[in-house]
């Protein structure tokens, strides 16, 4: 299907226009997508950063306690055994940071004094225990914020030895300041760790361990606060997958078989994503290798984003995670994508229609001319009908197309002006010219009876006696013969009436329109016509009969050569004196030489009847030319004939 | 076929159709004339020379050179030989064109004998009147090419200005003595064998300009 011009410019236009436009919305999609990114990525380590960072602030605090204090009653500052003192000396420093839940010391001999915050009766408890070889007290007692007593009492159950404590054994074992795994505290119920430092002598010997315990709620309370994006959620884990913080503070805590709560491990988070970026991971690894870990994760159609970093600064086996929809950060992108696809769309549709319109308009010229040439090749208007305002190479289009058709309509009409005679001439005509043929044929023997008559009589005359019958008979064969003679008149009579009709014409021109009545016949026998070049070619004879023999000689060649590989006519001229001779050349077998051509009702062609070369002899030999045949040199046919030229008999 | 002798004017026959060459000869032939036929215009030109007195019977449409053609083929070489047409066709135009050339008639096929009888008659006689006519021309012609130059001169002049034939015109005009005018023209008029310049003159009329 051939698209119209309209068409394809409209769509062309908007198609260019909307490619255009996707091209730039999608590169600027995504340039800035990745920078968005890019800068969520940054937004996420910083984030772990500034938490870890804060962590280690919060924790640092607790160790410094431990430390100190450990150092002051290394030193002596404070003395081990005065409990009074030490009492004071431990509150003081419970009191030094808010979540600070408690501070304590215990020796080698498991004594224990213990200042811890308390929700009643007294704001601060203290817990004493002292031994005595085997014996051993427990005394309670609770102080109010001026260190005034609210209550004291004995627990005589209690069996507390600090030695047994996990902290004490760590900070034994390390002499240095350490930090245990975080638990739940029993007394609170709160999620904590300690940190314990041992008091040595100068000599290095142990004497106790000072532990202070912290609260990590406040971690939770504060990493709540951390937003990397909206729906960013940042956590610590320790290196056994159990979550120190969170966000939501209540996920921490799990029930322990009963027997109060534990810390939620990562898998028993109800935070789905926590739990496919993290829970899979081996943190311990992960703080070993000492590297970020960054990973991306999809829950439930939605991408995120995590980031894990082990956790610096203080000596704790923890790592920070952290998550974030991808979405925070890009949606305002897509959307802003969504919109501008939506835009160039609606501008490809504008630009579409604009483009229809600005086609149409392009067009209508070019459909209007199109109308037009079509009406005038049907020939439903005149091709000189003034041509609608158009384009200047339409206008030499149009220009060229008149003079094409003004010059095959005048070639066609003189064609078939030329055929309308000659069929005219030849209903006419071909009788006539039998009669004239016959008329010439007949005058032969006719003439050879009226002569052998003749000499009949001289012979008879001179025998003597005379034989009177014999004379009579001769006689009336005579009269006889001349009657034949006489109707053979007649017969010429019958085309006497054509011959008045010979005109000076250009044997070129009717040449040219004879090949056009056989053009059509010629082309479906895939036969070619040569014609000669010749400019004077003026001759005087009738122009139909002369056309009648052209046309006779050319659809003979055209049937001699129906076998024929090869098919070619080849007509050629020649000014001889007074004549021109003309020769019909054809590519097809040849004649039979025992055919005698010119001949009435002699004929090579098995459906010819023999009259066209006899009517065309006696056509040009009226003309005062004459017609003979010559084997043409590459085997064909050639017809010559001679018509008298012009100069001569005018 | 009689071979002609040099006086007997014969008829020439040319016609490609051999069974009307055959019958006119024989025919022709009874009536006691001599007929010599040819079957085409090329072999009659071929054979044919000027000596021979008659007259040509020459079928109109023939194949190669037609009639039309060997007529004036024919006075092309300046041969006066009469002709007589005969044509199958009864084309007026051919016969106008071959009455044009000089024809002595134009005979359509089939024909009363005695029609190309007295056509070929007219001929002979038209042909032998001819032949008197060159005779006379060629002997006066023999004359005057006896004359010397100078004498040709003299005679020129006199025929070209018959009223100024005075001995002394002459000798102005052709700057030479009246005596010797005298003693030219004297030896003029014994050539050509004339009494006097009227003789001159009429003699000179007999034959055609050169």
């Amino acid at each position: 299907m051939r698209l119209s011009l309209g068409f394809i410019l409209a769509l062309s236009l908007a198609g260019l226009q909307f490619l255009a436009i996707l091209l730039f919305v999608s590169t600027s999609y995504l340039t800035s997508e990745r920078a968005m990114l890019q800068h969520a990525q940054n937004l996420m380590s910083q984030a772990v950063k500034s938490a870890s960072e804060q962590t280690r602030l919060f924790l640092k605090p607790a160790g410094d306690i431990a430390v100190e204090a450990a150092r002051m009653m290394s030193s002596g500052v404070i003395a081990p055994d005065d409990v009074p003192s030490l009492e004071i000396f431990l509150t003081q420093k419970v009191l030094t940071e808010d979540y600070v839940a408690g501070v304590y010391y215990g020796d080698e001999a498991g004594n224990f004094v213990y200042v811890m915050r308390s929700e009643g009766p007294g704001d601060l408890r203290t817990k004493i225990v002292t031994r005595s070889g085997t014996a051993r007290t427990t005394e309670l007692i609770w102080r109010d914020d001026a260190f005034s007593i609210v209550e004291a009492g004995f627990d005589p159950q209690d069996e507390y030895d600090p030695r047994t404590r996990p902290w004490y054994d760590a900070a034994v074992a390390d002499r240095s300041l350490i930090w245990t795994d975080p638990y739940v505290f029993f007394s609170s119920g709160k999620p904590g760790i300690t940190a314990a430092a041992p008091v040595l002598t100068e000599a290095d010997g142990l004497i106790g361990v000072i532990g202070v315990d912290i609260e990590t709620d406040d971690v939770s309370a504060f990493l709540a606060d951390l937003k990397v994006s909206e729906d960013s959620t940042v956590l610590i884990m320790d290196d056994a997958g159990r979550v120190i913080s969170h966000p939501d503070s209540d996920q921490i805590l799990v029930e322990n078989g009963g027997s109060g709560f534990r810390l939620a491990e990562i898998s028993e988070l109800e935070d789905p994503v926590a739990r496919q970026a993290f829970g899979q991971t081996d943190l311990a690894e992960t703080l070993a290798a000492r590297v970020d870990q960054r990973s991306d994760v999809v829950h439930e159609g939605q991408s995120f984003l995590a980031l894990l970093t082990p956790f610096q600064g203080i000596d704790v086996p923890w790592t920070i995670g952290v998550h974030a929809p991808e979405n925070d950060f890009v949606r305002e992108i897509r959307e802003n994508r969504r919109r501008n696809i939506w835009i160039a769309a609606a501008i490809s549709l504008a630009t579409a229609l604009v483009g229809l319109l600005i086609a149409d308009r392009i067009l209508r010229p070019v459909r209007a001319f199109a109308v037009r040439t079509s009406l005038i090749s049907q020939g439903e208007v005149p091709s000189d009908t003034p041509l609608p305002t158009t384009y200047k190479e339409l206008q030499r289009a149009n220009e060229t197309l008149i003079n094409e058709i003004a010059q095959r309509r005048e070639s066609e009409s003189r064609v078939s002006q030329l055929r309308r005679q000659l069929f005219q001439f030849s209903r006419v005509d071909t009788l006539g010219q039998l009669a004239t043929g016959l008329a010439h044929e007949l005058s032969q023997p006719m003439t050879a009876i009226v002569q052998n008559v003749d000499a009949a009589q001289s012979i008879v005359s001179k025998r003597l006696p005379e034989d009177q019958n014999l004379r009579e008979i001769l006689s009336d064969l005579d009269e006889q013969a001349h009657r034949g003679g006489d109707i053979i008149a007649a017969l010429r009579g019958l085309v006497q009436k054509d011959e008045g009709d010979v005109t000076t014409f250009d044997f070129q021109q009717l040449l040219e329109q004879t090949v056009g009545l056989v053009q059509h016949e010629a082309t479906e026998q895939q036969v070619r016509i040569t014609l000669p070049v010749q400019d004077n070619a003026l001759v005087h004879a009738n122009r139909l009969q002369i056309a009648q023999v052209l046309l006779n000689l050319m659809q003979n060649a055209i049937e001699a050569m129906d076998q024929s590989a090869n098919k070619h006519i080849a007509i050629e001229t020649t000014a001889r004196d007074a004549v021109l001779e003309v020769r019909v050349t054809d590519s097809g077998p040849g004649v039979d030489a025992n055919v005698k051509l010119f001949t009435h009702f002699e004929t090579s062609k098995p459906k010819g009847h023999g009259i066209g070369l006899s009517l065309s002899k006696t056509i040009i030999e009226a003309n005062g030319g004459h017609i003979w045949y010559e084997d043409a040199p590459d085997g064909g046919s050639r017809f010559c004939f001679t018509v008298p030229r012009a100069q001569e008999l005018s | 076929m009689t071979n002609p002798d040099q006086t007997a004017p014969t008829v020439f026959l040319v016609d490609d159709e051999q069974e009307v060459r055959a019958t006119i000869t024989r025919a022709l032939e009874l009536r006691d004339y001599p007929v010599r036929a040819f079957p085409s215009a090329e072999a009659f030109l071929e054979w044919y020379t000027p000596e021979v007195p008659g007259c040509l019977v020459l079928d109109y449409g023939m194949p190669g050179m037609n009639g039309l053609e060997l007529q004036k083929a024919m006075a092309k070489k300046g041969l006066s030989l009469p002709i007589v047409f005969l044509s199958g066709h009864a084309g007026v135009p051919e016969s106008v064109q071959a009455m044009k050339g000089g024809a002595m008639d134009f005979i359509l096929k089939p024909f009363r004998q005695n029609v190309l009888v007295d056509a070929i008659d007219k001929a002979f006689a038209r042909d032998a009147a001819t032949r008197v006519q060159f005779a006379k021309e060629f002997a006066t012609q023999v004359k005057f090419d006896r004359l010397t130059a100078r004498e040709k001169e003299i005679a020129d002049f006199i025929l070209a200005n018959p009223s100024a034939t005075s001995s002394k015109h002459i000798g102005r005009e052709l700057d030479i003595s009246p005596r010797t005018v005298d003693h030219h023209r004297a030896r003029i008029l014994e050539k050509l064998e004339v009494t006097s310049v009227a003789e001159l003159i009429t003699l000179a009329g007999t034959i055609s300009p050169d």
